[in-house]
């Protein structure tokens, strides 16, 4: 079934099929959210807030966006919602640690290390800067379709892009300066 | 490196550069063993980058979803809801004539003052208990 035709049998009652469109997105959302937030019951939330807001405001949806887009919007601003409460609370608890990243217990711990690190350092840029890459390069978004998705203009886009990289080329200069010549990418299932 | 060269650098990993661009570029790139350097190593970042894992949330995560959405609604956010369905109406209402009143007011006087539409009484706690202190020190 299209995702119109899932939507409109969601509107007329049928609760299964919106179960569908949450197991078609989720993982989409959970890219978005996660590569925002981080793993844990944080991202979690937020993730089902996205699908709960969607199915609120299921008859406004006019499918001027692809859904992926109006749902990937969703979740990036309930992230960016989540951030500056984390700021906020940082601010008046400042015990507070930032639950940035699970480090997950595979065998290759060559591929983990570098995934962690990378990952801290996606975390450690200003949420509007972290945003364009978790959409470029988790989400494999094209330039129009973040600025779409952010609601800024494309050169706004290819400005945070490279500012970004920059940061992150900073940041991650001691990991993967000239000694580190190979670079391991993601591991075969 | 000058910003405009180590810009134009990132944008061409996103974006198709003009010829001029290109040619600065290209021409920029010859003339420098570090600009290079710069290239490989933003390379090497963005393949890193676009070959993260994909996480995911934990399993049965639509199940939840789908928990959530149609739990009956606790006691209490019933309760709240229908004291604002219950109230908010009035509340407009009452701030609509009072607003309504505020202008009549200042069109008649030419001088809005709350205290003239509102019924003016005793204003603090003494002054109500007045009555009552005299009596008591008769």
């Amino acid at each position: 079934m299209t995702d119109a035709q899932l939507i409109k049998a969601t509107i007329e009652g049928d609760d299964s099929a919106f179960k569908k469109l949450v197991q078609r997105y989720e993982g989409m959302v959970a890219a978005t959210v996660i590569g925002m937030l981080g793993c844990g019951d944080e991202a979690e939330d937020v993730g089902q807030e996205t699908f709960i807001r969607f199915y609120k405001n299921l008859k406004q949806y006019r499918g001027e966006a692809s859904l992926s887009t109006y749902l990937t919007r969703i979740a990036m601003n309930l992230s960016f919602n989540a951030l500056k409460r984390r700021r906020l609370s940082r601010m008046k608890f400042w015990s507070v640690d930032d639950p940035v990243v699970q480090i997950r217990d595979t065998e290759d711990h060559e591929y983990d290390d570098t995934h962690d690190h990378v990952q801290n350092a996606v975390h450690k840029l200003p949420p509007e800067f972290r945003a364009v890459i978790v959409l470029r390069f988790y989400r494999e978004r094209s330039i129009r379709e973040i600025s779409e998705i952010l609601k800024i203009p494309q050169g706004t886009v290819l400005s945070r892009l490279a500012r970004a990289q920059h940061k992150l080329r900073a940041i991650l200069q001691p990991i993967m300066g000239d000694s580190h010549e190979t670079v391991r990418t993601r591991p075969a299932v | 490196m000058k910003r405009s060269v180590r810009d134009l650098l990132f944008k061409s990993f996103d974006a198709s550069l003009t010829e001029k661009e290109q040619q600065h570029l290209d021409s920029e790139l010859s003339g420098s063993a570090s600009l290079n350097e710069e290239k490989r190593q933003i390379e090497r970042m963005r393949q890193t980058l676009a070959g993260m894992k994909h996480p995911s949330f934990k399993p049965f995560f639509a199940d939840r979803v789908m928990n959530n959405l149609l739990k009956p609604g606790d006691e209490s956010d019933i309760f709240f809801e229908s004291l604002k369905l219950a109230f908010g109406r009035m509340a407009i209402a009452a701030a609509i004539i009072i607003t309504g009143l505020l202008s009549y007011d200042a069109i008649r006087y030419h001088h809005p003052v709350l205290s003239n539409i509102l019924p003016s009484g005793q204003n603090n706690l003494e002054q109500a208990l007045d009555p009552a202190l005299t009596y008591l020190q008769e």
